[in-house]
């Protein structure tokens, strides 16, 4: 689809792929291989045990994908124990607080000064981390992922923290695999959302048009069927009898539908009662702007409240909406510039289930077993946020992500974190985290990623307490005999459990030549003495911190070109 | 695309034939090589600033129009405002020029003081007069990428301006730096390109100490650190690029001391991230690395709601606009400070500070005591080679006929002219190669803000 747009023809997207003028094409096609390409792009990374239980749901590839995506897509009934254990373990304070109770606690109560302010968009964002690492759910979360970029708003701003969870809990996760619909009126309706674009100050005569303008440019039509310019009827009309795309008239009038959606924060043109001081949201008829209004070539009556879910229904059947999602979908999972011919289809899909209430999930089935996603892969880069899971998930990382309290390792974790630019919830933009490889290769993205991957396996409790991250463990299990240990066999075996064995050569003995310092590449290394860190060797590298040597070589893997591809 | 074995064998092929890159490491201790070369730095004021709050009418016809569409929530009285001309036509925001206990009479402090030294220079009305979107987004990406109306362009208009210049100098780290988290659009295409958000954060610096640096008492250790060039050398590809440029610049940055860095003339940095990346960005600029461009983005300005009313010389009051701007102009002017006092001599002279942002805001005010998107803005221009203190381009007009769509101010100016000025004037760049970075500008009109 072209669009006109002041007079150049602009496509959907580019055709040449600027980046990945190499890419390379994994044409192994044993079942591992297949489960691994299917597993690091549809989860949080591959560890041995997703391998393995991928590889137990059938006989054949297709088989297998089809029952690992009926399990997937079936997430309300499939089993989450560990996860289970681990957030209760966590203790969390506000996760199951609701909206008004959050309010009560954080925003009006004793509890309003830092940190406990802070304390909801923190607990999110720890819960967050456990489901990215230790969730079976994984589709589901990454679904979660790509719709709070989609629906961004800033968690960590001083307004919407305390009110965020709301936003996660009750707006994004429900209808995560769900109706597009619901999720937009759930959205529309979260305290943050409201907050962040501004939609509770939106009222009659004095319309606030932030919530309308990016409710059409970026959750729904996309801003490439944007046609710039102040009046009505610029924009022609499509064969479903809807304007083909927007204008800033279209903006206003939309801005004044939302008109009284707002919420119960106190203001003082409210009613003077507690119960408009709760945070919950609330339609205000006393602000809503009466009236027709023209939207996408069409005249709505006045009918309250109910003008802006007409509203919200023509968005969600339009076809540019399906064209945006669809792209951002295929984008996502597939490759920075999908074809057109998937995004076509998958706009199809979409569009022809708008009203079910698994849209998305048929959506997402059409995309993961579609031959672009299940031939490709290396075509997508891992963002921070997915290269740091996915080390933690196949290091079998014990993590308890901690924002608060005395000083732990996860402190320094997330200040390091934050850093790569791609910490939860902090982009500022309503259009989310990019999702495009140019965004994610600067240096300062990539040097703070590895100033993190360095440290990340030398993490611990205090006082030699064990290591987040257990590549000790984990090898001498590996190598029950000590005359295995070589370097070769030790760098060949983390070649394969963090990369299915793909790594360039070079690099490979680089690896080896880093691990084995003055030994041969078969001689032996000594794990053991002086455990946990080695010992000091003076004039003998060989022998110099090599249990520290190991977990720098595994830093040195996650830092790879390879670790970067998915 | 090509296949995992192909991949494989064109890389060996090239690592027989081809030494490994090497390293050219920059010595901060060795000599000088002079400032040869002129820096231009691109400041975006992220979110659309309104400039109609910055720079106000304070008299005359345009006042009138002023107080009679703007609503009293972003209404500065003209009291409130400090003195820019000796007319009285314009009045500067009084946290521009000082604290907020300060009175609009006091002493200018600041971007009022840079203005009264001629180092500040306005430009009225300037925007994109080819193209409108009140998107954030779209305006954004027009002006970073130098094609309004259009941002599929594969290039930003410095990284442009890098390829198609001659007789830069020889970059020891980068030509340019982007003091960002992630690579600014208009720096997009460009592989080179440093992306930094803080400089003395930069280093991998979280081994077991055993491995982390280089023991030089230990015949042949290295630190884990010193691997990384080798590990990206063989990479095809952007990414690839990308690894070796990250590992390269990770140990150049490595020797440079940007924790203990010391301005000249008392220059006080404020200690948020506006201000730790511009003495960052002013102790590049004193290592002479070749440096020619920076850009730098300070938000915040996406007042739709509680915008913020100045009360000068009420210490206490509450004022989002007026904390936003005292941030900006106390970097800026301890920017200034500490390179014009330079014991390399005035490198302000050499440097010139171009600010702008996407779109001005409408004139009328909401609600919401803020503002929504509107069209036309100011821009601003800081340097020892400007012709501060001078208003620049035609002020639209707030009279309704004046007005753009009846809403906002209009352009006067199109901001690609003010940046070609500065391109040509202050960079040495050839006005018949203009449309190299600008495509369709049109003729070049220069305004006269720049010295040659």
């Amino acid at each position: 689809m072209d669009v006109q747009l002041g007079g150049e023809t602009r496509g959907l997207r580019g055709d040449d792929d600027l980046i990945f003028d190499d890419r390379f094409e994994d044409t192994s096609s044993g079942p591992a291989d297949f489960a691994w390409r299917i597993l690091e792009r549809a989860t949080y990374g591959a560890s041995p045990q997703d391998v393995d239980a991928f590889l137990a749901l059938g006989a054949s590839d297709e088989t297998r994908l089809n029952a690992w995506l009926d399990q997937q897509l079936a997430w309300t009934t499939l089993p989450d124990p560990e996860l289970d254990a681990r957030l209760t373990a966590m203790g969390f304070s506000t996760l199951s607080k609701s909206i008004s109770q959050l309010w009560t606690d954080h925003v009006r109560g004793d509890l309003t000064d830092y940190p406990e302010r802070y304390f909801p968009v923190a607990e999110t964002d720890s819960a967050r981390w456990l489901r990215a690492l230790y969730s079976n759910r994984q589709l589901y979360e990454m679904m979660v992922e790509f719709w709070h970029d989609h629906f961004n708003v800033a968690g960590w701003d001083f307004g919407i923290a305390p009110v965020f969870v709301q936003h996660d809990r009750d707006a994004i996760r429900p209808e995560a695999l769900g109706n597009f619909r619901t999720l937009l009126e759930s959205v529309a309706t979260s305290t943050a959302m409201l907050y962040y674009l501004d939609n509770l100050s939106n009222r009659s005569g004095g319309y606030n048009e932030n919530w309308a303008r990016e409710l059409l440019e970026l959750h729904t039509l996309g801003v490439d069927v944007y046609f710039p310019g102040a009046s009505h009827g610029a924009v022609p009309i499509g064969d479903d009898g809807l304007a083909v795309g927007y204008s800033d008239a279209d903006v206003y009038d939309v801005a004044r539908c939302f008109t009284g959606w707002t919420v119960r924060n106190g203001h003082w043109q409210f009613p003077d009662s507690p119960e408009y001081d709760t945070g919950e949201f609330f339609y205000y008829a006393n602000w809503h702007e009466g009236g027709n209004k023209f939207v996408l070539g069409s005249w709505l009556p006045p009918s309250g409240q109910q003008q802006a879910r007409d509203v919200m229904d023509i968005l969600a059947r339009h076809s540019a909406t399906a064209q945006h999602l669809a792209t951002k979908l295929c984008r996502r999972f597939v490759d920075d510039d999908p074809p057109q011919s998937l995004i076509d289809s998958t706009a199809a899909v979409w569009q022809s289930a708008w009203q079910a209430p698994d849209q998305i999930a048929q959506v997402m089935r059409h995309v993961l077993t579609s031959d672009e996603f299940k031939l490709g892969q290396g075509s997508k880069i891992r963002r921070p946020f997915e290269l740091i899971a996915s080390a933690m998930r196949k290091l079998d990382a014990d993590f308890e992500p901690n924002h608060f309290g005395e000083w732990n390792p996860y402190s320094e974790f997330f200040n390091r974190f934050q850093l790569t630019g791609h910490a939860s919830f902090r982009w500022p933009a309503p259009d989310g985290y990019p999702d495009q490889q140019a965004r994610w290769t600067s240096a300062s993205v990539m040097g703070q990623t590895w100033r993190l991957l360095s440290r990340l396996p030398e993490m611990r409790d205090p006082t030699d307490g064990p290591f987040l991250m257990k590549v000790q463990d984990i090898t001498l299990s590996a190598f029950p005999n000590p005359s295995d240990r070589s370097s070769t066999n030790l760098v060949g075996f983390w070649v394969d459990r963090l990369l299915n064995g793909w790594i360039h050569a070079s690099r490979r003995q680089e690896l080896i030549d880093f691990l084995r310092q003055n030994a041969a590449p078969d001689d032996a290394l000594d794990l053991t003495d002086g455990l946990p860190n080695g010992s000091w060797a003076q004039g003998n590298l060989r022998a110099h911190y090599t249990p520290v040597r190991l977990r720098a070589m595994v830093s040195l893997i996650l830092m790879s070109p390879e670790f970067y591809q998915r | 695309m090509i296949t995992r074995r192909g991949f494989i064998k064109a890389c060996c092929a090239a690592s027989a034939g081809t030494a490994v890159p090497g390293m050219a490491y920059f010595n901060p201790g060795g000599p000088g090589r002079g400032i040869g070369n002129d820096v231009i730095v691109y400041l975006f004021l992220r979110g659309g600033i309104d400039g109609l709050h910055l720079v106000v009418p304070a008299s005359g016809p345009e006042r009138i129009a002023y107080d009679a569409i703007r609503h009293p929530g972003v209404l500065i009285p003209e009291s409130n405002l400090r003195s820019l001309d000796p007319e009285g036509r314009w009045g500067l925001h009084p946290r521009a020029g000082g604290e907020t206990g300060d009175g609009v009479g006091s002493a200018p402090k600041w971007l009022q003081r840079l203005w009264v030294q001629n180092k500040l220079a306005i430009v009225q009305g300037c925007g994109m007069p080819t193209a409108l979107s009140r998107s954030h987004f779209d305006a954004q990406a027009w002006m970073d990428l130098g094609t309004p109306g259009s941002k599929n362009t594969p290039t930003g208009w410095i990284t442009r301006f890098l390829s198609s210049a001659t007789g830069l100098p020889e970059a020891q780290l980068s030509s340019v730096f982007g003091f960002a988290s992630t690579l600014p659009l208009s720096l997009l295409g460009n592989n080179d390109a440093f992306t930094v958000s803080r400089a003395e954060e930069f280093r991998v610096d979280g081994f077991h100490w055993s491995w982390n640096d280089t023991n030089p008492d230990i015949p042949g250790h290295q630190g884990a650190h010193t691997r990384l060039a080798e590990l990206w050398s063989q990479s095809p590809g952007l990414l690839g690029d990308k690894g070796r440029t990250t590992a390269e610049a990770l140990a150049l940055m490595r020797d440079i001391e940007f924790d203990t860095y010391v301005p000249d003339g008392g220059a006080d940095y404020p200690n948020d991230g506006l201000g730790v990346q511009m003495q960052n960005l002013a102790q590049l600029i004193k290592q002479d690395t070749g440096l020619v461009a920076a850009t730098l983005d300070y938000g915040g300005w996406d007042t739709h709601d509680g915008q913020g009313l100045p009360q000068p010389g009420n210490a206490g009051h509450y004022d989002y606009y007026g904390n936003r701007l005292e941030g900006l102009a106390r970097s800026l002017d301890a920017f200034y400070t500490d390179l014009s006092q330079s014991s390399q001599g005035n490198l302000m002279n050499r440097v010139s500070v171009l600010m702008l942002s996407e779109f001005g805001r409408k004139v009328r005010g909401n609600q919401s005591n803020g503002t929504d998107h509107g069209y036309g803005n100011l821009m601003m221009a800081l340097g020892g080679s400007v012709n501060g203190g001078q208003f620049f381009g035609d002020f639209p007009g707030l009279d309704k006929a004046s007005l753009f769509e009846n809403q906002d101010l209009a352009v006067t100016t199109d901001y690609r002219q003010v940046m070609a000025e500065a391109l040509i004037k202050r960079m040495g760049f050839p006005a018949a190669d203009l449309d190299q970075v600008f495509p369709a500008l049109g003729s070049y009109q220069p305004l006269g803000i720049f010295q040659t």
